[in-house]
Parts: structure tokens; sequence; C-alpha cells
């Protein structure tokens, strides 16, 4: 081997040391944000993928709106997809609504005080939750799958993450009630990535892996 | 007016939105056809986020995502502007 091409190797094996040690600084920090409407089963999901890696729940569900109005954070969640590790920080996100009404939640038993509180920490979440995605290094976006997916909020965070070339990942949820319809979704985005699951029973979590495996790392 | 994210095609306002751009992409913003600029103030509007009355919000997410400022407007009009918005994520 000449100089040269000994000199060549050389600079080639530290470039690849320094690739190494950046693609696994990227795979400890590679942190997912869960975004959506409200009540489409974002925690419901950020749960079952904790309780898939053996980690406690990241926060409670409820059939109340808006039940998550701050940022729930996981760091360090691990997924094993056959013989790959997955590795991720969860941000479990306030759900997105273009309007907060108090009296939505008066169905529920809350009392108008606390409605109203609940309201304005409502539409505090959403503003955080939409200041988080420049944070992100990639998301789910989780669609009711029983639901028009043809929203407003739907719309605007696809748009937001395509232009700021945010990876992600459609989750149509709820597959597990009658009236889910993943078509529907399918045909109004059919260019982006869509992995129909159920959070509840957990069916088909273990392609919703494979997809973040293919799509974001 | 509208401009397709991806490629930049523009469209005129009477065309059908639900149908994608040429270049495949589905999602088409409203721009303002003097500027050429997205038109992120509905209405000429400065408030993202406008208080209806106690426990009644209206958000605008589109320009939460896309401007620093919050500008909130209350029922009494009084507008507060938080600048910047930084959200507390523990992300560095």
């Amino acid at each position: 081997m000449d100089f040269i091409t000994e000199i060549k190797t050389k600079i080639q094996n530290i470039l690849n040391i320094l690739k190494g040690l950046f693609k696994t600084k990227n795979k400890n920090k590679l942190t997912i944000g869960f975004f959506g409407s409200p009540n489409v089963g974002k925690t419901s999901l950020a749960n079952r993928i904790c309780i898939d890696a053996g980690e406690d729940p990241i926060g409670n569900v409820s059939v109340i709106p808006h039940e998550t109005r701050e940022i729930l954070r996981k760091e360090g969640v691990t997924i094993n997809i056959g013989d790959a590790k997955l590795s991720m920080n969860i941000l479990d996100l306030p759900g997105v609504s273009i309007k907060v009404d108090y009296r939505e939640f008066l169905n529920y038993g809350l009392s108008i005080d606390e409605a109203q509180e609940r309201a304005r920490e409502a539409t505090k979440g959403i503003v955080e939750a939409l200041k988080v995605m420049e944070k992100v290094d990639a998301a789910l976006v989780i669609l009711d799958s029983t639901q028009d997916p043809r929203t407003q909020v739907n719309i605007t965070l696809l748009g937001a993450m395509e232009a700021r070339e945010i990876p992600f990942i459609i989750v149509a949820n709820k597959i597990d009630l009658e009236n889910s319809n993943v078509d529907r979704i399918k045909k109004m985005f059919p260019e982006y990535p869509i992995v129909a699951v159920s959070a509840l029973t957990g069916k088909d979590m273990d392609k919703l892996y494979n997809k973040i495996k293919e799509n974001i790392r | 007016m509208y401009k397709c994210i991806v490629c930049g095609r523009t469209y005129p306002n009477d065309y059908d939105i639900t149908k994608p751009c040429k270049c495949g992409s589905k999602i088409l913003v409203k721009i303002n056809d003097k500027k050429g600029e997205p038109d992120i103030s509905f209405d000429g509007r400065v408030e993202n986020i406008t208080v209806k009355t106690k426990g009644i919000f209206e958000i605008n997410i589109n320009s939460i995502i896309t401007e620093k400022t919050i500008v909130i407007k209350d029922e009494s009009n009084i507008y507060y502007v938080k600048v910047p918005w930084k959200p507390n994520t523990g992300i560095e």
C-alpha cells in the first residue's frame, strides 16, 4: 500500500468512526411528537408504546376532551423489533383544536369554574403543542379512524410538517371500533405513510414500530 | 389564489382544492393575491387567539405555527402580545 492510499484509508476510517458517533447520538436523541386533535388516542398510543417497552404509562386517558393539557415526556423508551432496538423520547402533546368551549365540558359533570379553567389550560396546551413542532425530530400524527379526516387541524398539521420537512407517519387509530374507516384516510392522504392500529387493544402495533423504523430512523 | 406548499404552483380562487396539485401534494394554502404570501392573518386579524367570553377561545392554529408572537384578544378587545413563545419541553 503506497503512502497516499494509506492516508486515504486512515481518513476514511476516521470519517466512518465520526459518522458512527453522530448516528448513535441521533439515535439516542430521537424525539417523536404525538400530534392530533383531542380524543383521537394520543395518550392511549403513547401509553401502549410505554407498556410494550416495559415502562409505566405516560399519562391519564379520559373521555372528556383535552385531558392532556401540558406536554408529557418519557425519555429512552426502547422497543425490540426482532433483533433491532427502537429507542425514542416520546412527547405526548395536548390535542389541537380551533375552538375550545368550556360548555362542552359541562356535559361531563364539571362545574362552570372547573370547565372554564380546563378551557384556559387546554388553549395554552394547544399553543405549546404547535410550538413544539419545531423541536421534534419526527412526528406521529394520530387520527381517529372513525371520524372524517378532512379537518382543518389535520390538514394544517400535515401541511406544516411537510413544509418543515419533519418526517411523520399518520396513525389511523381506533381500528377496533366497528365504524372505523381506514380507507377514507388513505384516500385523503395517499402520498403519506399510514399505519392502522388500535392503541386500546394493541392490534398491529408491530406494524407501527416497523413503519417508524423504515420511515423515521 | 391557492399555492401548493410543496412545489409552489398557484391556482385561481375557483380551483377545486379537493383535487391534488400537479406535483401530487394535496396541501394547498390560501394566499394573498397581491403579495403572493400565505394569508395567515385571516381577514386582516392580527390576533391568533380570541377570547370570545370567559372559557371560550378561538385559535388560529396556522398563524400560531408560522408566527413567533402570540397575540391574544380578550372579550374587551384588549390585545396581549407574548414574544417569543417558548414551549417548556425539556428539549434543548
